[in-house]
């Protein structure tokens, strides 16, 4: 990879938003010599390896543009990693003879130089893909793409995702935004939705990848066999781009490739790479060769970070050492929450700092032998646990709204309890299912049960039950009570408050009229 | 019915609560007057703050109770938009029924941001003919003073013993259970004062049997979070960083806890650790420091792990002590 985010930050700590687009066309030059995936990269859409119904859609797209305003100003192109989304979009961009502002997630924090490029018609001039210099007068058009968007949205981005809404609202230039996670995207916000043509990249087929590496092949002058090829298209499952990535990794020097190569092939390059850096960190003591280390990297900080601090522990076993190091690493942490919180960009300076040889100066003692370096435990777990962390928020909400308690409260004092008494406690169950109004994923939690197991099935059935009986002797649930059961889970905060909304209003018309 | 005990018992005139006489006697007055200025409730957890005030707006509001009566946790929305949306949609509508006023339970305020209390200063003093605020904290020092200027204060007593006791009787009797002399003593001393802790210890262990003994009131002990706390803490003493850093994320993802929920209960068990007194005020300093770290906005994960380092090291330099 030609340029590095981080080199990439730096540039963007040091020089404004007017050197972005001059940045972003030497670093398209530059990495055309370098990088097999930046070479191949298709020219126009017809070249776009798989996804043909989406690369047409796109095309119908843009067309809408040339007669025009449209209605859907922006697109989405959700897909999985090397897929061909910022290929597609490139393509196009060269195809329809429009400029290109490409941005990253990093630089998104950077919304106000988005929002003018935007907004500003015609008048500004431009570069091509190809480096060449248009200017709008002359009909290009200007393509925004935001790559990463769905990474923009992180919790503590507060401006982020209404920037952007506000951009595709004013602008006047055609918006690609480019998402591995859909719904990471449009759950900050639903009008986003609304607002843009959403476009599906599937991942690439086996027979398409073989296909296209075997072009390489014969380009680079690399004798490769079948089996090899398929080994290859096989390892990549679907990503083009970590295919054609490998291809060139295992031919770095070579001219034949056996089968035997690919199976040594074990993570991702950029993988590899973050193993150097880790290295880099870990093994020296000197400010300046830890800090060499991540120059070159393909990781953002906030990655980097996690990186160093899953396998900080398994490299410093001197508990000094240990503690001096996660000294260093909460430090920069803290100056990454302060780029968040203040969107102070500088900060990511000290961040680094820190992060890189404020580790490899906190050793006492060097270290040998060799280390297994694992991914970031924590991303892992989070990712698995993400249902079960809204389900628990779901519980938490009702005990503390039953039991008058904080959130808080109710998770550490009351659940524990609860649980026990709902798991032994006879019949307690079914009136807590009937009294907290739970549904069978939160029984099911509780139980640590399976959602279709016959126990929860049983308990909701024998709660339902009783109030089949007390119907007879009590009013049933009123309609917004039942209104509210049926709703989606995920959106029940925000229900509730429309229900009390309505709650409201209902009361102040009540009250209208009573005077 | 099958209920759980702290809402089944929880007293429902304020007659019932017990061992808050002065503040039960005067609230009585704001009821029978059918008036009341802002309050200002403080005091420690399961104290009656809540009761008192669910209470005091069934005996002001009578079949009305419901309509008149919101209640807010201010812990689970610090920020300065709900003051300004939620509380202020409520506080402007018009009493209904017979009602002169509506109530604003706000419990925990003093976990609202001095700028949200300000906003909530402007909204009590715009509102007053329509809407009475009553604001429950932990520690009333944490309420800004134009707001404490502006409410009376009632100060919640930590529950005695015999309040404790007096509590417990009445739903053992209700419930048909006995509780021996020593099971009393014990969920007395893990009650710590506090009537929420007491009761529901009381209903776990009334479902191992009818009758009540210290074992089982020290066996549902257990069940609590900060046992697991404990035990991470333990562990990190140990000197086992990976075993520890499991603890922990089992605690911030398994039980979704937030990161400063886990430095609170750290704070706390701190006292219990078989370490040196003065090793526990080194720790707590640091404890502080962490936690004014994550506020800052530190990643609560590494913040945490930073935290661990440092009680490995606490561990580390007892070993050496006692080999010496």
């Amino acid at each position: 990879m030609g340029v590095s985010k981080i080199t990439y930050f730096f540039f963007l700590i040091y020089h404004n938003e007017e050197a972005l687009t001059y940045y972003l066309r030497n670093s398209f030059k530059a990495s055309m010599n370098v990088d097999w995936a930046e070479k191949y990269r298709p020219k126009r859409l017809n070249d776009v390896v798989g996804n043909p119904t989406a690369t047409k859609e796109l095309r119908d797209w843009a067309e809408t543009w040339e007669r025009g305003t449209p209605k859907k100003k922006a697109v989405v192109l959700v897909g999985d990693p090397g897929v061909g989304k910022t290929s597609s979009a490139l393509a196009l961009a060269r195809e329809f003879g429009w400029g290109i502002v490409e941005l990253n997630a990093s630089d998104l924090r950077n919304a106000d130089a988005i929002r003018k490029v935007a907004t500003s018609g015609a008048l500004n001039e431009t570069f091509t893909d190809s480096g060449e210099f248009v200017s709008t007068r002359h009909g290009g058009r200007k393509l925004i793409i935001l790559d990463e968007a769905d990474n923009i949205f992180g919790k503590e981005d507060y401006g982020g995702i209404q920037a952007i809404v506000m951009t595709i609202r004013e602008t006047l230039q055609p918006i690609i935004l480019i998402v591995n996670d859909y719904y990471a995207l449009v759950r900050r916000s639903p009008a986003l939705k609304s607002m843009c043509h959403t476009i599906r990249f599937s991942g690439i087929h086996k027979s398409s990848v073989i296909k296209l590496l075997r072009t390489i092949c014969q380009n680079e002058d690399i004798t490769v066999s079948n089996e090899t090829l398929n080994a290859l298209a096989e390892h990549s499952s679907g990503d083009l781009r970590s295919a054609i990535n490998d291809l060139e990794s295992l031919s770095l020097g070579k001219r034949k490739i056996s089968e035997k190569d690919v199976t040594v092939l074990g993570f991702r390059d950029y993988r590899i790479n973050i193993f150097k850096a880790l290295t880099g960190i870990f093994r020296t003591t000197s400010y300046n060769r830890a800090l060499e280390s991540a120059y070159n990297l393909n990781e953002d900080p906030e990655h980097l970070l996690l990186w160093i601090d899953e396998n900080l522990p398994l490299e410093y076993k001197k508990h000094e050492d240990l503690a001096s190091a996660y000294y260093s690493l909460s430090r920069a942490s803290i100056f990454l929450g302060r780029v968040r919180i203040r969107q102070h960009y500088k900060l990511w300076g000290y961040a680094n700092d820190l992060m890189t040889a404020g580790v490899a100066v906190s050793k006492t003692s060097s270290m040998r032998g060799y280390t297994k370096y694992q991914f970031p435990s924590w991303l892992t777990k989070m990712s698995q646990t993400r249902g079960i962390r809204t389900l628990q928020k779901s519980l938490n909400e009702k005990l503390s709204s039953h039991y008058h308690t904080s959130r808080y409260v109710a998770q550490i004092e009351m659940f524990p309890y609860f649980r026990y008494l709902f798991e032994n406690e006879k019949d307690f169950n079914i009136y807590a299912i009937r009294d907290l109004d739970l549904d069978s994923e939160e029984i099911a939690y509780i139980l640590g049960e399976e959602t279709d197991s016959p126990t929860v099935k049983h308990l909701l059935e024998k709660s339902k039950d009783l109030d089949k009986k007390k119907k007879e002797e009590k009013p049933q649930l009123t309609g917004s009570e039942k209104g509210k059961k049926e709703q989606d889970k995920g959106r029940k905060m925000r229900d509730t408050e429309d229900i009390d909304a309505k709650k409201a209003q209902d009361l102040r018309q009540k009250n209208l009229s009573d005077f | 019915m099958k209920q759980v005990w702290v809402e089944k018992y929880r007293p429902k005139k304020l007659d019932d609560v017990v061992g808050q006489t002065e503040i039960t006697e005067r609230l009585k007055a704001y009821a029978k007057t059918k008036s009341m200025p802002h309050l200002l409730f403080a005091g420690p957890a399961g104290t009656g703050k809540t009761t008192c005030a669910i209470a005091l707006a069934k005996e002001l509001f009578l079949e009305n109770w419901k309509e008149n009566f919101q209640e807010m946790n201010a812990s689970d929305e610090r920020g300065i938009s709900v003051v300004r949306t939620k509380i202020k949609d409520y506080a402007r509508i018009a009493p209904m029924g017979e009602a002169g006023f509506k109530i604003i339970f706000l419990d925990e305020a003093d976990a609202l941001t001095p700028e949200a209390q300000a906003a909530l200063r402007r909204t009590m003093e715009r509102y007053t003919q329509t809407c009475r605020f009553i604001l429950s904290c932990n520690y009333s020092s944490k309420i800004i003073e134009p707001i404490q200027s502006r409410c009376a204060v009632f100060r919640f007593r930590s529950l005695k013993a015999e309040d404790i006791k007096l509590y417990l009787l009445r739903i053992a009797e209700s419930e048909n259970r006995e509780i021996t002399e020593d099971g009393m003593e014990a969920l007395i001393y893990v009650a710590e004062g506090d009537a929420r802790k007491a009761t529901n210890s009381l209903q776990v262990a009334a479902s191992m049997g009818d009758t009540i003994d210290s074992n089982m009131i020290y066996e549902t002990a257990s069940l609590a979070r900060p046992q697991e706390v404990k035990r991470l803490l333990t562990t990190a003493l140990g000197g086992s960083f990976a075993e520890a850093r499991k603890r922990l994320d089992d605690l911030l993802i398994t039980d979704g806890l937030s990161g400063v929920d886990v430095i609170r209960q750290i704070h706390r068990s701190i006292v219990d650790l078989p370490i040196p007194d003065h090793k526990k005020v080194q720790l707590v300093d640091k404890v502080g420091e962490i936690e004014f770290r994550i506020v800052e906005g530190g990643n609560e994960r590494i913040q945490l792990e930073a935290l661990i380092s440092q009680f490995i090291l606490a561990g580390e330099d007892m070993e050496g002590q006692s080999s010496r």
